[in-house]
């Protein structure tokens, strides 16, 4: 713990790839669907939030979840890649004591290079311990258990997220695409 | 003794314009999330869901130019922003104040507010903003 004024100084992250503009990247569109979603004890977080999305129609997607528990559970944190083609990568997958129980977590859908629903998802949730840990959930990895879990979606129309190569990072990464076409670079 | 309410602001609106955004990395987040407001004229918004990485965090604890950070070392942290606003300033310009977490390569994780001009994006950071219009 430190205090304002006396940082250490920013360091930033090299990538393989040479930096790209512009730096920010954007799509808008009019308000669209808000939706409420109940996931059932057995169902797989991710995947089932992807599938019943691709089944409404919904194309991207930021939701929100809080609370509910898990009896399966693995997920993943960023680690130094060792074979320096990316500047990072992702663990070996973690597996927490169960139950796990979910604090909060973010989650991004959108459509993958075959224009499938993938899901992008972050949280903090306390282990079977009662201990706080967080990390990158991994779809097919996280069972609902308890009573369900519910959670809150806004679609985002036409303004959708889509994943493509990042030559800069050397990731597939999500990027704003409208209308069917990249807005690009 | 009833509590006072006197103080207490309400403002009626609705949700309007969705932007899906992704920043690159090595931008500050609070910054990049302001720029993408003034790029696409939004004066008030706030986060739906935005997940992505950063280089290392800086998290205030509390307010003023005193109030202690938490430094989490990266690179690699994966964050969450589970309280975003962003609002016009007095010069009319969108100021984002965004709260969330992180968890580092131990899956150890922390919360705070993301300290302006202290937090750089690492991989990507993948957002979407909604409008917000005041009646």
């Amino acid at each position: 713990m430190h205090r304002n004024k006396s940082f250490v100084s920013l360091r930033e992250a090299r990538h393989p790839g040479p930096a790209i503009e512009p730096r920010v990247l954007t799509a808008a569109a009019a308000a669209d669907r808000e939706l409420r979603l109940f996931l059932p004890p057995g169902c797989d977080l991710l995947d089932g939030l992807a599938a019943k999305m691709q089944e409404l129609g919904i194309l991207t997607a930021g939701v929100r979840l809080a609370g509910g528990d898990f009896d399966a559970f693995s997920f993943y944190t960023g680690v130094p890649d060792p074979s320096g083609a990316r500047a990072a990568t992702f663990s070996p997958s973690h597996e927490p004591t169960l139950p796990v129980t979910l604090v909060i977590a973010n989650a991004i859908i959108g459509l993958d290079e075959d224009d499938q629903l993938k899901s992008h998802c972050h949280a903090v949730f306390l282990d079977g311990n009662g201990t706080s840990r967080g990390g990158h959930l991994i779809p097919g990895a996280c069972r609902i258990g308890g009573t369900g879990l519910a959670a809150w979606a806004t679609a985002t129309g036409d303004a959708q997220l889509k994943v493509r190569h990042d030559p800069e990072t050397n990731f597939p990464i999500f990027h704003p695409h409208v209308g069917g076409h990249s807005d690009g670079d | 003794m009833a509590t006072e309410t006197k103080n207490i602001m309400v403002e009626e609106g609705h949700f309007a314009r969705v932007i899906s955004a992704r920043v690159r990395p090595n931008q500050d987040i609070v910054e990049a999330i302001e720029k993408i407001c003034r790029q696409q004229e939004i004066a008030h918004a706030v986060v739906r869901s935005c997940v992505g990485s950063l280089m290392d965090a800086n998290l205030k604890l509390g307010d003023g130019d005193g109030a202690p950070v938490q430094h989490v070392p990266g690179p690699g942290l994966e964050i969450a922003i589970t309280a975003g606003e962003v609002r016009k300033d007095s010069d009319g310009q969108p100021k984002a104040r965004l709260y969330g977490i992180v968890a580092n390569s131990d899956g150890l994780s922390f919360a705070g507010e993301f300290l302006r001009g202290q937090n750089l994006s690492f991989v990507t950071l993948e957002l979407i903003l909604q409008e917000w219009l005041p009646d």
